[in-house]
């Protein structure tokens, strides 16, 4: 009884901060040191930050590897050293360093997709949001909460140019059609949280889903038995179709774009990997999927709780979000194809600007319990 | 020490009454002071510590409700006792996909594996121990190699060889060379994780069988041979009997080895959707999804306890039968007459295909500009010694100017020293209380419990170790990210191999020079130092060497544990290939290859260290 009661105060009241709308954000005794809120000039970080010496970075991005030669050019004496891991990895590091008190990261570059920062880590103060000032000031409010954002990618569509000189396919709902049969990549959605979170939207919006249905077959989508929603009878019918479930993007686009091939799969993988076409890849990406191409996926820095490098981290995540100018060379791996800065005052080198994108917003408070339904609906299913 | 002399010095009056009493505090104090007993009682405390209470809490963990679970079940209180984790692992929705299936792949593997290893050793074992086959001791040498190399470059090198269309991009080496693309079920999960795991755990049938065929005396044959029975018959009445105690032994070994490897299915079951039971225990994990993960484990641990129950039971404390007669005749080998060349040859063909190839092949691609493209300008030195290109790989550099790589050399090799120092002296330690104290209690009971850790498969035991050492606990601060929990997780693993390595070679050292010292005065660490460790020498060095190799390929331990400071060599090959960069994956695991090889040449040649004493991981 007692625990029953408990149990609803709890839920209602983890309900009143969700309809409160802005993250819960704790304020810790480390938080306040580092002044989170300060003004900070580059300069004064930056002679700070020689006295730590150095700032480590986990990031879910490979490039912020190169991010560390310019940054280190630009500021001698702080020494950065970069973590490259899977998103899933890093949220489980930072939990597990966060419990055993052990201070090693500075900064995560990371995407929540599953919401796990926004619901949990931000509430329980194992990390913390860094937007500088006057960076801050063009950056448009949706992606300062509840981290930084410094750009936005989205799972898409890729396929072979040398074999497809046009799209081939307008609708998600395509990938459930036999032609494609065997011939679709995605990285594990076990292990990718963009996809859940892809998965997730699909669900949330499922009366277009069930709509766009219609309009590409020509009739009422019939649920199967057991199956809640358009969303999840689209992954059901997707799962069946003999996906090639990968480790990682890469692998994907590697075999979607490799030169040469005669039947080339097509794949969902990561938009800003449109930018291997540099490395020989012949790779193609559908932007104007119906109903919607993608959901966006903010790339958030944030600060971890703890970090015995405050100010060199204050000064890499300025540096990573393009200095004031948003000219310093930080952004520069990021500015790709594929890729949209958050900055008012930068432009993307994608095709289509962002306006132009039809895109679901990736929503925190719905993938938190969702992400979990859809992984166990996911794991439920006979693939094949 | 003044308690001690003043029971030794009971006063006169109430000497009937002191008597009892006295006695009764001596046998505590030597209870106390007794350095056997000290160890004894600090061994036990510490080995429960270490491995019944981290197996309690996981059980525990499982039966209560976690924090996330509010994400999911309504009314959930964390900490609260609850059966709803069992009740969804075993007949939920996701309890197929994440239970049955894994379950069924992996028993499937394991007994599939354990049968050709069987078939495989057991041929070899005769083949060398028995027959008159030429160049037998250089087959005895080589037939250990593919042991002492990692599983699951095998594995990488079976994806690299049948990569087919499924994946599509860059061809693997058939359909680059040959253009035949092998079907799916050639290239991808049960048969490639079967033959890859075959060519791997084929040395325990073949230590086994083959020293169970060696201590059979050749008078029984003989016998068989003189009352006229075939040679056939010889083979099925007398000789596989006497040598079926070693047969069974063999199967349960490889089985319960077999049920929860990850490496091997890890590379070869996820392009076709193919868990084991393993796989998906660490795909758990790195979800967050611990309890699952946990009973992931019990699942894997309670396999692995019943398949030795069921060894204990069927083959009973005798590990293989001693034939009672005089000095046993030379035996007579079999003559294998015009088969002996064909047979030869099959045998390096074997050795070629387990040895050679996979290493020729890996390092071949590691030459690749592009990976499966076999022509002369695609060859660059670039995975070796490349500076960054940001056209490669993402700018990854050359491994040999990788500063991660070098780092994680490091790494492996304070890892790796420390492991097998630590572990062989343990064993040194705790197989001298076990041989001294034989007839009792302690001594079995610590021969019993460091003998736990063998029942947890190492992708289990990393799971529980990471929720344990992730937050300081008593006497122990939190270890996780620290190199300090692979030392301890690779001690406790490796610990059943130690003792018993330890233990035998403390039988071996007689009490009587002890008790000589012991005579003259000499402290009981004095004696430990001056006459037992000179003594257990060699033998300390053919433990170490062994528990090095296991450490240096040890991917399936740690790969939970380790974090981006902490990682390893094989970590590093296992996060390359999980990123399809292969080239540096297999540039690593040449690395690998070549440190372990070099150490058990010289092991063998210089140390005359003896590797079929043991049986690592």
């Amino acid at each position: 009884m007692m625990n029953r009661t408990r149990a609803r105060l709890v839920a209602l009241a983890s309900l009143s901060l969700a309809a409160g709308g802005a993250w819960a954000q704790v304020s810790t005794a480390w938080a306040k040191k580092a002044a989170l809120d300060a003004p900070d000039t580059a300069e004064q970080l930056y002679e700070a930050a020689k006295k730590e010496g150095k700032v480590v970075i986990y990031s879910m991005s490979s490039r912020s590897k190169d991010v560390k030669a310019g940054f280190e050019k630009l500021y001698p004496g702080v020494k950065v050293e970069t973590y490259d891991m899977r998103n899933t990895e890093i949220f489980e590091k930072i939990e597990r360093e966060n419990a055993a008190g052990i201070k090693n990261a500075d900064v995560i570059f990371v995407k929540d997709s599953d919401g796990t920062m926004a619901n949990d880590f931000y509430a329980r103060g194992v990390v913390h949001s860094y937007v500088p000032k006057d960076i801050g000031a063009k950056v448009d409010a949706q992606f300062k909460q509840p981290g930084f954002a410094i750009y936005l990618e989205m799972k898409l569509v890729f396929y072979n140019t040398e074999v497809y000189d046009k799209d081939p396919i307008d609708s998600w709902w395509d990938l459930t059609r036999p032609e494609w049969k065997g011939k679709i990549m995605l990285t594990n959605p076990q292990a990718a949280i963009e996809t859940l979170g892809l998965f997730c939207s699909f669900v949330q919006n499922s009366a277009e889903m069930a709509a766009d249905y219609k309009r590409e077959f020509g009739q009422d989508l019939k649920l199967s038995p057991g199956v809640a929603n358009a969303g999840y009878e689209f992954i059901k019918r997707l799962a069946a179709n003999d996906l090639v479930i990968t480790n990682s993007d890469q692998e994907v686009v590697d075999a979607i774009g490799a030169a040469g091939q005669k039947n080339p799969p097509i794949g969902i993988a990561t938009s800003s990997k449109i930018r291997d076409k540099s490395k020989g890849l012949k790779l193609g990406s559908v932007t104007t999927l119906k109903p919607r191409s993608s959901t966006g996926n903010p790339a958030y820095l944030c600060m971890v709780e703890g970090g015995q490098h405050p100010n060199a981290a204050k000064l890499l995540i300025r540096y990573m979000a393009g200095e004031a100018d948003g000219k310093a060379d930080g952004y520069k791996p990021f500015d790709v194809e594929g890729s949209w800065p958050t900055r008012s005052d930068m432009v993307t080198k994608s095709k289509t600007p962002l306006s132009e994108m039809k895109l679901w917003a990736e929503d925190a408070k719905y993938n938190y319990p969702n992400t979990v339904k859809v992984t166990n609906f996911w794991l439920s299913l006979k693939k094949k | 020490m003044s308690e001690t002399k003043s029971a030794a010095a009971p006063s006169p009056a109430g000497l009937g009454r002191g008597r009892g009493l006295t006695k009764a505090r001596n046998v505590l104090v030597s209870l106390f002071t007794n350095p056997y007993n000290v160890i004894s009682l600090v061994s036990i405390v510490v080995l429960v510590y270490l491995i019944v209470v981290p197996l309690g809490e996981i059980v525990g963990t499982t039966f209560r409700w976690q924090p996330k679970d509010s994400r999911l079940v309504e009314g959930a209180v964390p900490g609260a006792f609850t059966t709803y984790h069992w009740k969804a692992m075993f007949s939920g929705d996701t309890a197929r996909a994440m239970l049955w299936e894994p379950l069924a792949n992996s028993l499937s593997v394991a007994l599939c594996v354990s049968a050709l290893s069987l078939l495989l050793g057991g041929l070899i074992a005769w083949l060398v121990t028995r027959t008159d086959l030429p160049c037998r001791g250089f087959f005895s040498f080589l037939v250990l190699v593919p042991y002492m190399l990692p599983s699951w470059y095998k594995a990488l090198a079976w994806i690299t060889v049948f990569k087919n269309e499924r994946v599509g991009g860059n061809p693997g080496f058939l359909a680059a060379i040959f253009g035949w693309s092998p079907p799916d079920w050639l290239a991808y999960g049960f048969v490639p994780t079967v033959l890859t795991l075959s060519i791997h755990y084929y040395a325990f049938a073949y230590l086994l069988i083959s020293s169970a065929l060696s201590s059979i005396g050749g008078d029984l044959e003989e016998m068989g041979e003189i009352a006229g029975a075939s040679r056939l018959t010889i083979l099925r009445r007398i000789t596989f009997p006497l040598v079926l105690p070693a047969v069974l032994s063999a199967f349960i070994l490889t089985f319960s080895r077999a049920i929860g490897t990850f490496g091997v299915p890890a590379f070869l079951g996820l392009k076709v959707n193919y868990y084991t039971i393993s796989t998906m225990l660490y795909a758990s994990v790195r979800n967050r999804q611990t309890v699952q993960a946990y009973i992931l484990s019990l699942v894997l641990i309670l396999i692995a306890v019943f398949t030795v129950y069921l060894n204990q039971a069927m083959i009973g404390k005798r590990k293989s039968y001693t034939t009672i007669g005089g000095k046993g005749t030379r035996k007579n080998l079999v003559s294998l007459g015009k088969w002996r060349r064909p047979i030869l040859a099959a045998l390096v063909a074997f050795m070629v295909v387990a040895i050679i190839f996979p290493v020729a092949v890996l390092l071949l691609e590691s030459f690749l500009e592009r990976d499966g493209i076999y022509r002369l300008d695609n060859l660059t030195l670039h995975y070796w010694a490349g500076a960054s290109k940001p056209s490669i790989a993402e700018g990854e550099s050359g491994i040999f100017r990788n500063a991660a790589i070098w780092r994680a050399l490091g790494t492996t090799m304070k890892l790796v020293l420390a492991a097998s120092v630590i572990a062989t002296f343990v064993g040194l330690v705790l197989g001298y209380v076990i041989s001294r104290g034989r007839k009792k209690a302690s001594g079995r009971l610590i021969d019993q419990v460091s003998f736990l850790p063998y029942l947890i498969p190492s992708i289990a035991f990393g799971a529980i170790y990471l929720s344990m050492f992730s937050r300081p606990r008593l006497f122990i601060p939190a270890l996780y990210g620290s190199l300090g929990i692979l030392v301890l997780i690779s001690v406790v693993k490796y610990l059943p191999f130690s003792v018993r390595a330890g233990t035998s070679n403390m039988m071996q050292i007689g009490t009587e020079l002890e008790e000589a010292a012991m005579v003259e005065g000499a402290s009981f660490g004095r004696r430990f130092r001056k006459i037992v460790m000179p003594l257990a020498g060699k033998g300390f060095l053919s433990g170490f060497i062994l528990i090095f190799i296991s450490a240096m390929k040890e991917l399936d331990l740690i790969v939970l544990l380790m974090t981006p400071a902490t990682q390893t060599l094989a970590a590093a090959t296992y996060s390359y290939a999980e990123g399809g960069y292969h080239q540096f994956s297999d540039a690593v695991i040449t690395v690998i290859v070549a440190i372990i090889m070099i150490v058990y040449v010289l092991a063998a040649k210089i140390g005359k260290v003896d590797m079929s004493k043991g049986l690592g991981g």
